[in-house]
């Protein structure tokens, strides 16, 4: 699934983009996110646990965070820049001539997996407070 | 599929072959000395009839002749036709206007140089969107979904897709909304579409 949707976004931004690798790799970080959105809002709801809280004021703690994300970005970046190529060239195989990669279905379950995660997560989030 | 053996004005192996790949592209070194080689990827464009071991054309416009099939590389078409390979990989027109006063290996020093600041620039406005993603939903979890994280998140969203499809546009638009954000916050405690939506 996630390289699925590194190849998806990769295909895409290479003929916009000078660092397709590091888009895709976002794309990627930006969907475990809304999973582990959805995990953390279901353990919130059942177990009353929460993530904690590094600062009261939303900006310090926008600031504490900063760090911590930065070096999961990285991580997930690096991660991918090695397997680029061969992620790549496994699905060229399967979409290189024979299958539309930009095909309706494709992108419609792009979104979904984006999408729907976030909103279980979110609705799990909101019911538990 | 192994090596090819090539010649290069009756000298053998100048040009080898590293190794195959499918759809005829082919990935080959040209030797500069015993110990140094540039590593070009190309296609096969035409057999040679058999005509093993002799090579058409000079080895810096990277031409050569791999057992029966004639190799062109990516590098040799795109100039041959007033183009450049980008280090991503795309063939761009070199559309700069003073080409005509510098020599073309200027040019192609300041693409490289051009787009590896590109690519650093890209990397930095990415890292820094998907990271204030992370922390919007970081905190949207820890402290209660609201308007304002969606709101934010959406933004987000716009951002990253505008940086994805017009690099430049992207870059500065995200930019100057994360300095408004952070002097917003700054001021008001809230951010900008807390301030909206809340």
């Amino acid at each position: 699934m996630y390289n699925f949707v590194y190849y998806f976004i990769y295909s895409f931004a290479k003929k916009k983009n000078p660092a397709p690798e590091s888009y895709s790799a976002g794309a990627v970080l930006l969907m475990i996110i809304f999973h582990l959105a959805m995990i953390f809002g279901v353990i919130k709801f059942y177990l009353s646990w929460s993530l904690p809280n590094l600062h009261e004021d939303y900006l310090p703690n926008k600031l504490l965070l900063l760090p911590f994300f930065f070096v999961v970005y990285w991580m997930i970046s690096n991660y991918y820049e090695k397997r680029s190529e061969k992620i790549c060239a496994r699905y060229d195989e399967i979409y290189g001539k024979k299958r539309k990669l930009y095909s309706p279905k494709n992108i419609l379950i792009l979104i979904a997996s984006y999408i729907i995660p976030l909103l279980i997560g979110i609705k799990f989030v909101n019911m538990a407070v | 599929m192994g090596c090819l053996k090539l010649t290069y004005r009756n000298e053998t192996s100048p040009l080898r072959v590293s190794r195959e790949l499918e759809n005829d592209v082919v990935n080959w070194q040209v030797w500069m000395s015993k110990n140094t080689f540039k590593q070009h990827k190309g296609v096969i464009v035409a057999q040679n009839g058999g005509n093993d071991g002799n090579l058409l054309g000079d080895a810096s416009t990277y031409l050569g002749v791999a057992s029966s099939a004639l190799l062109l590389s990516d590098e040799f078409r795109a100039t041959s036709t007033g183009k450049y390979v980008h280090v991503n990989g795309a063939t761009y027109k070199i559309g700069f206007r003073g080409n005509q006063h510098l020599s073309k290996y200027t040019v192609q020093a300041s693409k490289i140089n051009t787009a590896s600041t590109a690519r650093f620039v890209g990397k930095i406005s990415n890292a820094l969107v998907l990271v204030g993603a992370g922390v919007t939903v970081y905190d949207g979890i820890s402290n209660g979904w609201e308007n304002h994280h969606t709101a934010d998140l959406l933004v987000t969203g716009g951002f990253y897709a505008l940086a994805v499809s017009i690099p430049v546009a992207g870059w500065i638009a995200g930019g100057v909304y994360l300095a408004a954000d952070l002097t917003t916050q700054y001021y008001t405690g809230k951010s900008i579409t807390e301030n909206i939506f809340d």
